[in-house]
């Protein structure tokens, strides 16, 4: 089918797709897959893609293979004499070829080994298939022979400090019991996994385990303990829907919504009615979840929904806040909900709170009601609400509907700052030409998604994903707003040329 | 991973409850139940303790005030809510919590309620008349307003938990009073299912801790204008046996946190996909 090709558009997993090798010098190699790749030993024969130095890793002991389709990969043992180790688990031989196709996800761990994993051979190897692992990632090496306890969080107390902002500031500690180590959560955020599932307290730690904490991945590799400190992500987002239905699947909502949005990418999300905007956003929060996948930063929210949904946050249309509460109390409340005690101190919620205010512009308004503020100044409060965490995505739904046109500039310069932190806001506007650099003159927005509704199926579809001017020349406008008119229907005083744009879109091979 | 506790969110939605309500004139609650309590009192109070049917009226009545009075004080407070709720959930918000929150809420309200509804009904009503079960009467009848009036609150949240808008809650307020009204066995004698159904009724409860207190079964009946006087057909629920007042405060507590369990879940299920 055509419409499927087009998923070509979006910048392919494989390219983001890497393999973090730890073999028995305890030196981490980051791999990069590309495309198909086997895996074997280095020998004097026919090499493999990806080489190591291991006696008990077969001359051609595996493959990775790239599902184009899916756009996943999966990996095969090639029948090899010590098999293949995913997450524990090793793989059975299925037939003559080799063992079943396993889908790798974000941070499945790769291991040849003997059967008894908590006492590996002095030959295995770890392989981590990762989305979220640069190539060019920095690995530290801290010997854990000098410790009895090793501390990991973003305090400076910690004998491993670590930047990324998903770490609490007391995370975790590896304890060391005799000769065994054991990994505590304190408490975290975001917990502490052990070989890919979430530990409860505390569990034993055995050499060549791998643990995560927030973003960052530890290896205890004999004495060693290797890890990475990724600091705060730069993360992207992936929107890959193939349709999105209701009514038992016989309406179809959307249809081949793919692209790709940047950390610090301020989106303008524009659509006539019933192309399917909301629908879009309710896909993205997980709220109404389509067929597809939302990936950020390499994890899959559908399949992680519970631990990932607190990371893209919504700004409503319409005010979901409690009008008799205070502007401050309304933030100390969510930020006492968000943040948990033994990571943020009162004083560090406070600090928090008042930046955000000032940040948002609503700190002269801390003691009044919410229900005394004007439109603006409530869509504001609504923003700084959803600040207090630590989301990495931030969807607005028209943050500026109600406004006088000085006030949607200004809260639309304010998402853009928001985004410049390291952060992808997403905004549903109908009024996208104010949002713009008094300086310049440009807009403020870096990409346009445009969705319009196909006559032929009666879906939303993507007319148009990328830059700004590119998005005016497509459309051979000159505003943004214009967009709108070439697109809507004529009863709704457009020109009707939603199905020309579609096509046109998916002609460009995107 | 471990969000901010269970106990932590408790205490944070219960000061803003708090908060919130006093910004939003809870006094109005205490001035509701004094009213309802005076008409009720001066209505009954004069011949409670007299004969079977006065003061068997007289309870009825007091139970129905009761429950009335508590439906009312919750059930817009969760319903009213529904999209904040939903907001709040993605952001971390324990439902548990929540609940338990305005469940605490409800607690400090009812207590100050039933205390103005007691008070009323002591000027009006010679509860003395009646022979203590484990403390005193008075203890003992307000420990049931106070129960009654907290455990139909706690409905009124089920009701309010349940309901998608304001105006669906109210629609259905009316038919959770009737049933209750109903279902307390002193309008009607109830036989199989709906006998059955008067089990999870606060108001059959409460009817028999009035009745276990006061002993009901003691009470004389007279017949119309007559003067003839007949004893009381036996009622069990009205023994006036400490057993059978912890059942009836029991049965009370019991169904409140079964509401209080189907409140939770209730939201849980209308927010799984947030």
């Amino acid at each position: 089918m055509e419409m499927e090709k087009t998923v070509g558009y979006i910048p392919n997993q494989l390219h983001n797709s890497t393999l973090l090798i730890i073999d028995k010098r305890c030196k981490p190699t980051v791999v990069p897959l590309k495309g198909s790749m086997t895996f074997g030993r280095r020998h004097s024969g026919k090499l493999c893609d990806i080489l190591v130095d291991s006696v008990i890793v077969g001359r051609n002991h595996g493959e990775f293979i790239y599902d184009n389709n899916q756009q996943a990969y999966y990996y095969i043992d090639n029948n090899s004499l010590n098999g293949t180790y995913i997450n524990g688990y090793k793989l059975e031989k299925y037939n003559d070829r080799g063992s079943k196709a396993f889908r790798l996800n974000d941070g499945d761990i790769l291991r040849v080994d003997r059967t008894t994993l908590n006492q590996p051979h002095p030959e295995a190897v770890i392989m981590i298939y990762c989305t979220t692992i640069r190539y060019d990632e920095k690995w530290k090496v801290t010997d854990t022979s000098r410790y009895a306890n090793i501390t990991i969080g973003r305090g400076s107390n910690n004998v491993i400090r670590l930047t990324d902002m998903t770490a609490s500031r007391n995370h975790a500690v590896l304890r060391r019991n005799n000769s065994a180590w054991f990994v505590f959560d304190n408490g975290s955020v975001n917990g502490v996994s052990l070989n890919g599932r979430e530990i409860n307290g505390n569990a034993a730690v055995f050499d060549h385990d791998v643990i995560k904490v927030g973003n960052t991945t530890l290896i205890l590799c004999g004495k060693l303990l290797v890890y990475n400190n990724p600091g705060e992500s730069t993360g992207n987002l992936s929107v890959r829907i193939q349709k999105k239905t209701v009514d038992f699947g016989r309406k179809t909502l959307l249809r081949d919504i793919n692209f790709n949005v940047e950390s610090g990418d301020f989106v303008l999300i524009l659509g006539g009615s019933g192309a399917g905007k909301t629908t879009l956003v309710k896909a993205i929060l997980g709220d109404g979840k389509a067929d597809g996948r939302i990936i950020l930063n390499g994890q899959d929210l559908y399949t992680n929904f519970k631990s990932m949904k607190s990371q893209i946050g919504l700004v409503p249309q319409f005010l979901t806040l409690r009008v008799n509460d205070t502007v401050k109390n309304t933030l100390i409340d969510i930020a006492d909900i968000k943040l948990d005690r033994k990571n943020y101190s009162k004083q560090e919620k406070l600090q928090r709170i008042d930046e955000i205010m000032n940040k948002v512009g609503i700190k002269n308004l801390e003691n009044h009601l919410i229900a005394q503020l004007s439109g603006g100044q409530k869509k504001k409060v609504s923003v700084a609400y959803q600040l207090v965490g630590f989301q990495k995505v931030f969807i607005c739904d028209e943050p500026d509907s109600g406004l006088d046109a000085a006030s949607r500039t200004q809260q639309m310069e304010i998402l853009k700052e928001i985004s410049q932190n390291d952060k992808i806001v997403m905004v549903i506007s109908h009024e996208p030409d104010d949002a713009v650099d008094a300086d310049t003159g440009r807009s403020l927005f870096t990409k346009v998604v445009v969705l319009a509704k196909s006559s032929r199926d009666g879906a939303g579809h993507l007319a148009f994903y990328g830059g700004v001017e590119q998005a005016k020349e497509h459309f051979g406008v000159s505003k943004l707003q214009d967009i709108m008119k070439e697109i809507n229907p004529p009863f709704e005083g457009g020109k009707g040329k939603a199905d020309y744009y579609i096509d046109k879109y998916y002609s460009l091979g995107r | 991973m471990n969000d901010t506790s269970f106990m932590v969110q408790t205490h944070v939605y219960f000061k803003k409850i708090f908060r919130i309500a006093m910004r939003e004139k809870a006094w109005k609650y205490m001035i509701f139940a004094a009213i309802i309590s005076f008409i009720v009192a001066t209505i009954t109070g004069g011949d409670m303790f007299e004969n079977y049917d006065s003061t068997n009226s007289g309870f009825f009545t007091l139970t129905s005030a009761c429950i009335w009075i508590g439906i009312f004080n919750s059930i817009q407070s969760i319903c009213k809510e529904h999209e904040i709720i939903r907001a709040e959930y993605r952001q971390g918000m324990k439902i548990s919590a929540y609940i338990f929150a305005n469940i605490q809420w409800q607690a400090l309200l009812c207590l100050v309620q039933s205390i103005i509804i007691f008070g009323i009904s002591c000027i009006f009503m010679d509860f003395s008349k009646s022979s203590h079960l484990i403390v005193s009467p008075y203890v003992e009848n307000f420990v049931t307003v106070y129960l009654l009036v907290f455990g139909a609150s706690v409905l009124g949240i089920m009701v309010s938990s349940l309901s998608g808008t304001p105006t669906t809650a109210m629609t259905i307020m009316p038919f959770v009073l009737i049933i209750q009204l109903i279902m307390c066995g002193v309008l009607f004698k109830l036989e199989g299912f709906a006998d059955g159904i008067s089990y999870i009724t606060l108001s059959k409860w409460g009817m028999s801790a009035f009745g276990s207190v006061a002993d009901l079964n003691s009470y004389d009946i007279v017949i119309g204008d007559t003067n003839l006087v007949v004893h009381a057909i036996h009622n069990d629920s009205y023994d006036h046996e400490i057993s059978r007042l912890v059942i009836a405060w029991l049965s009370i507590l019991g169904i409140t946190v079964f509401n209080a369990v189907v409140s939770i879940l209730a939201l849980k299920i209308k927010n799984r996909d947030s």
